[in-house]
């Protein structure tokens, strides 16, 4: 297990290099809450709504290493799904609408598409909730959707608007005269080539099929422009579109994590730090007026299992192994690009109640446009020492940058 | 314009065409006949957002021949987040089988990089498939 961690540390950090030569946009940067951050509670928030995973997350604030293979603050999800070719994909399973009938849907199909894969580093040079100074921590992540539900009222909803949108795209096409006439045009023509013997009548055939032929692929190459600009002026279809953004009633989450621990960033000191599984839960319940507010009020909960090794004398660094368990819950309105949420956690070490702590946060986060988010994460995290979190940031938020104060 | 071609007896065999689509995208499907003499005919559309056309008849092989189906799918990636649009574009699967002609044919048909196009934003993408029934 060690060594997959330090193999595929290795692998993303190489790729992410490779990837900063091409282009980092900057909406990629946007904090991931990955288990990979969240089993070193350095995320911005320990419960996050479930969501579809998208191919590629990052946050990078030191890719320097000091030249150390090992860079000093980045993190990685990504989502295998996007990178593999499927023969079931289909928009009803990507928003686990049910297809058949207007009944409710329960859907158990998200745990292989929805699944994604995070990698962190982190390195504290002062002690910092459970986090000990001048250690690098590396960690390893997988989370997935473990079950969807979706009432009737919202399939029938669903899939009224998706009918919509496509006998809108339907009505497009079919009014496509030209394109059919000149498709026409060119296999009457194909057809008599075929039957025609006399090369000249043949070479004049061609060459009517040849200029036949531009005009068509340059229809073709244009359609998706064309298609796109109608459906963009198209009040219905926009509107229809936007009801797709409604959230399931309830959907439940399961994650993975492991981390390990490198004090002084060498290798021969490196030690198991943590590692656990949880539960998160969603209810996506109430809305003032989703048309004009696109608005939501979720409420989740959350239940972690954790195998914690912990420092139990600080005179000869010695650690010891002991379970936690964290529990909690989290409330979250957003409307538009803005939302703001608070959650708290309580955590219970099976035999050490003296390192028993909480953390509650308030949480904000405004989308400035596609490529900008404010993100601000203040109150108090887990752990007896330094246990003030505090992260502001545009698009990233996390780390021993300007971003955070202590 | 390129056609890949699809080979009948000349008998009364009926021709049945079926498209499947994976894509999380919202996808739309047109199959239209163009016959011989120019004129066309909308067969049929995907009944729903996947773009798949179920089993449906074309006509019998004899009545077929010199006639080019066209297959029209299109794909929305409105409620997909942008970034993810490339692998959309890169990933989109479509398989075009035809049923009643001769045997030993290379099947399904499927949709080529050649096939694909998309707008200059990556939202919207067209597939476009020719398949001509010959003897």
């Amino acid at each position: 297990m060690k060594n997959y961690i330090e193999l595929i540390a290795i692998l993303f950090f190489i790729s992410s290099n490779i990837n900063a030569q091409e282009e980092i946009n900057i909406k990629d940067l946007k904090t991931p809450n990955s288990p990979g951050f969240q089993i070193l509670d350095i995320a911005p928030t320990s419960i996050e709504r479930p969501t579809n995973p998208k191919a590629l997350a990052a946050s990078f604030l030191s890719l320097t290493s000091n030249g150390t293979i090992i860079p000093k603050n980045f993190a990685m999800e990504f989502s295998p799904y996007w990178y593999v070719k499927s023969d079931s994909a289909s928009v009803y399973k990507y928003l686990s609408i049910n297809r058949t009938t207007a009944r409710e849907s329960k859907d158990f199909s998200g745990i292989l598409n929805k699944m994604s894969i995070s990698i962190a580093s982190v390195f504290n040079d002062s002690t910092s909730g459970s986090l000990i100074k001048n250690t690098n921590y590396i960690s390893f992540g997988l989370r997935t959707n473990l079950f969807t539900y979706r009432t009737a009222d919202q399939n029938k909803k669903l899939q009224e608007c998706l009918k919509k949108i496509t006998d809108k795209v339907k009505e497009i096409k079919t009014n496509d005269v030209e394109k059919k006439k000149l498709i026409g045009l060119r296999n009457k023509y194909d057809n008599e080539l075929d039957n025609e013997s006399d090369p000249a009548k043949k070479a004049t055939i061609e060459s009517k099929i040849a200029l036949i032929d531009v005009q068509i692929d340059a229809i073709i190459d244009a359609s998706p422009e064309v298609l796109e600009k109608k459906l963009e002026t198209d009040k219905e279809t926009q509107k229809n579109l936007m009801m797709l953004n409604e959230l399931p009633l309830f959907q439940i989450d399961g994650a993975f994590a492991y981390s390990e621990a490198i004090p002084g960033n060498t290798y021969e000191n490196k030690r198991f730090n943590r590692s656990g599984f949880w539960l998160n839960a969603s209810i996506n319940t109430f809305s003032l007026d989703k048309e004009r507010l696109q608005d939501n009020l979720s409420i989740m909960g959350s239940i972690k299992f954790i195998r914690d090794n912990t420092l139990v004398d600080n005179s000869v660094d010695e650690f010891k192994s002991s379970k936690a368990t964290d529990y909690g819950f989290k409330i979250e309105y957003t409307i538009k690009q803005f939302s703001i949420s608070i959650e708290s956690l309580k955590r219970k070490y099976s035999n050490k109640s003296d390192l028993n702590s909480d953390r509650t946060v308030g949480v904000l986060q405004y989308k400035i446009s596609d490529n900008l988010y404010f993100t601000g994460t203040y109150g108090k995290n887990f752990g007896i020492e330094n246990n003030l979190i505090s992260l502001f940031g545009i698009n990233y938020g996390f780390g021993k940058s300007s971003l955070k104060t202590e | 314009m390129k056609y890949e071609t699809y080979k009948v007896e000349n008998n009364d065999n009926p021709i049945y065409i079926t498209v499947t689509v994976s894509t999380p995208g919202i996808a739309e499907t047109e199959v239209t006949k163009y016959s011989i003499d120019g004129s066309y005919v909308v067969i049929t559309n995907s009944p729903n957002a996947t773009g798949i056309v179920p089993r449906t008849l074309l006509g019998t092989a004899k009545e077929l021949i010199g006639v080019l189906i066209e297959i029209d799918t299109d794909v929305l990636l409105d409620h997909i987040p942008k970034e993810d649009w490339s692998n959309c574009y890169e990933n989109l699967q479509i398989k075009y089988y035809l049923e009643g002609g001769k045997t030993e044919q290379q099947l399904p048909f499927l949709c080529l990089s050649e096939n694909k196009h998309k707008s200059v934003s990556g939202k919207t993408i067209g597939a476009e498939k020719f398949i001509k029934i010959k003897l």
